[in-house]
């Protein structure tokens, strides 16, 4: 199945700064992408490229399979975007932005903007002029105009900047309803790790315009590494499994005890064997790193490696726990 | 969809305000002019002027020879100052306030979205020249009856015509006026399709022009004078002698063509490689 975006080694520079660099990337169908960086990381420009908004020096952008700089209508077709600050028409309703924005993709019955108004909570404000709108009622029109094409895909470009703690609650159980009930892609960049972390099934990390993470998140939190054990008597416990290989080495901290489990053995296969050889298994966990940790760690400068060079599926990185 | 991409465009310009800024102060200038006319030496000036050439002053200070009058200031000055306002903000406004990033994020090809506004703005070039031509008319008939028609530019143009005959050169030259607007408009809006501030373009376009009529008032520059727009600008007024030069209005218009074609085409090819970027 075609991919909602596809970058092929795309590169852009503005004059010698160079912002985005070599950079691939496959956003899936049905996925929640969370696209990740410090200011100036490169997330806007490679937005901005995906929109067909900023030209890339080299590479290929694809949306649903459409070259986006050749094949821009095609492309474009059935998506929608939020930019951080949403921009209107301040002195027309909302309602004449929102047809004047849905037209540049195809015109809109007067019931689908019924519903659409409705669905973002704005019906009855409609016919006042945007000027009036507050923050978070901006932040519902930009929703609107961006559902109204019908979209497969959302583009969302730092959309919760500015919004306070209810209006970002509001935006993640929206996002979160529309990637539910109606099965949108959603691409989403932004700094809020906090809601990344609950809406986002994938991500990408950006640093310095090089990707430096791609993959699920799922498998992240879950990162390999130490798993905690606590099995009575812990010492034979841990004896046995490594006689047996299940373990590599174990160990206890302020925390209690840890093993590394041996390459492909799996939490399941070490409970069966500390339950099947008559040990008391008290707790057995993989460890969960937050998105925030995940992500200071790949900001971390590392010594050992260039990691500007360095395009890792998954992190091998320990979890902190 | 084009003629809904430029319904669009046409509300977006007609609901803002500053839009109507140029009709209000046309209206304003004229009373302006039509008070001073009215009440100072200017018409007496006027009348001297017709005697002196034999005619009969009171046949011909008219309504039409009045509006004709208050057009020529209007139309060096103020016309183009309105006309570059709303030609600069046509793009770089958008792209100032943000509005350009949402419509690029569409499916609309940047030369569509360029020439539907600049339809636009040059319907409402049109409109301006149209609504200023009838006020400037409507205004001076109140206080002046409909005569005869008197048209006297130093150098340019001396004409005496009966009213049917005025009414129909005053219609015809409003053909010639609107060009002159819609090409200032254009000036403006081939500033504005590169990444600068609106009022910067505005001022770019008027700087062009005030250039333009420098150079133009310089002995040097009068065997260049087919070079520089004003000249060509003047050929509204050819159309009030007699016979009219039909060969002459051709040529200034033609060049006028080619002035908003190649404003239009640099505009394009500077908005078709511009990022848009937060």
């Amino acid at each position: 199945m075609t991919a909602a975006i596809e970058l092929h080694h795309v590169t852009k520079r503005f004059g010698r700064r160079t912002a985005v660099e070599d950079l691939t990337l496959t956003v899936p169908i049905g996925e929640v992408f969370g696209l990740l960086g410090h200011n100036g990381a490169g997330k806007s420009t490679a937005i901005g490229m995906m929109l067909g908004q900023v030209w890339p020096t080299a590479g290929q952008v694809r949306i649903h399979g459409w070259d986006v700089a050749t094949q821009r209508t095609r492309a474009l077709a059935r998506v929608g975007a939020i930019f951080e600050t949403p921009a209107f028409y301040e002195y027309l309703s909302g309602l004449r932005n929102l047809e004047i924005f849905s037209s540049y993709t195809a015109p809109v019955s007067q019931r689908r903007l019924a519903e659409v108004l409705d669905w973002v909570g704005l019906t009855g404000r409609e016919h006042s002029a945007v000027r009036t709108y507050s923050h978070g009622m901006r932040a519902r029109l930009a929703l609107a105009q961006a559902l109204l094409p019908h979209p497969d895909l959302l583009i969302l470009d730092e959309p919760g900047e500015g919004l306070d703690p209810e209006g970002v609650h509001e935006l993640r159980q929206m996002l979160q309803r529309l990637h539910r009930e109606l099965g949108l892609t959603l691409l989403i960049s932004s700094h809020q790790l906090g809601e990344m972390e609950q809406l986002c099934t994938r991500i990408a990390v950006l640093r310095q315009g090089r990707k430096v993470f791609e993959g699920p998140w799922d498998r992240v939190q879950w990162a390999e590494g130490p798993i905690r054990l606590e099995a009575r008597p812990f010492e034979r416990a841990v004896a046995g499994l490594q006689a047996v290989g299940l373990v590599l080495e174990a160990g206890r901290d302020a925390e209690g005890g840890w093993v590394r489990p041996a390459p492909g053995i799996t939490p399941d296969q070490l409970a069966r064997w500390i339950v099947e050889a008559g040990f008391d298994l008290l707790e057995l966990r993989r460890p969960r790193q937050t998105l925030e940790q995940f992500y200071l760690s790949l900001m971390r400068p590392d010594p050992q490696s260039d990691s500007r060079s360095d395009s890792r599926e998954v992190t091998r990185r320990p979890a902190a726990t | 969809m084009f003629w809904l991409h430029l319904r669009n465009e046409l509300w977006k310009l007609f609901g803002k305000k500053r839009t109507y800024i140029g009709f209000g102060m046309f209206l304003l200038a004229q009373n302006a002019m039509l008070l001073a006319f009215r009440f100072t030496r200017w018409q007496q000036d006027l009348e001297r002027l017709l005697e002196g050439n034999g005619y009969l002053a009171r046949e011909f200070i008219s309504a039409l020879t009045v509006a004709v009058i208050m057009l020529i200031p209007q139309i060096l000055l103020l016309m183009p100052l309105y006309t570059t306002l709303v030609g600069g903000d046509l793009v770089a406004k958008e792209a100032e306030d943000g509005t350009l990033r949402m419509i690029l994020s569409r499916p609309i090809s940047r030369l569509r979205l360029l020439t539907v506004k600049w339809l636009a703005g040059a319907l409402f070039a049109l409109s301006l020249v149209l609504v200023l031509g009838a006020t400037a008319v409507l205004c001076a008939r109140l206080w002046f009856p409909w005569k005869g028609m008197f048209v006297f530019a130093p150098g340019q143009a001396f004409a005496v015509l009966s009213s049917e005959a005025g009414l129909q050169r005053y219609l015809l030259a409003h053909v010639f006026l609107g060009m002159n607007a819609v090409t200032m408009l254009s000036l403006a809006f081939l500033f504005s399709c590169f990444n600068m501030k609106p009022a910067a373009a505005t001022i770019l376009a008027l700087s062009y022009l005030f250039v333009n009529l420098v150079l133009e008032s310089i002995p040097f520059f009068d065997r260049y004078e087919v070079w520089l727009l004003p000249h060509h600008f003047r050929c509204w007024l050819r159309v009030f002698d007699s016979p009219i030069p039909w060969w002459e209005i051709l040529q200034s218009q033609l060049v006028l063509l080619g002035a908003n074609a190649t404003a239009f085409i640099l505009g394009a090819v500077g908005f078709q490689v511009r990022d848009f970027k937060t």
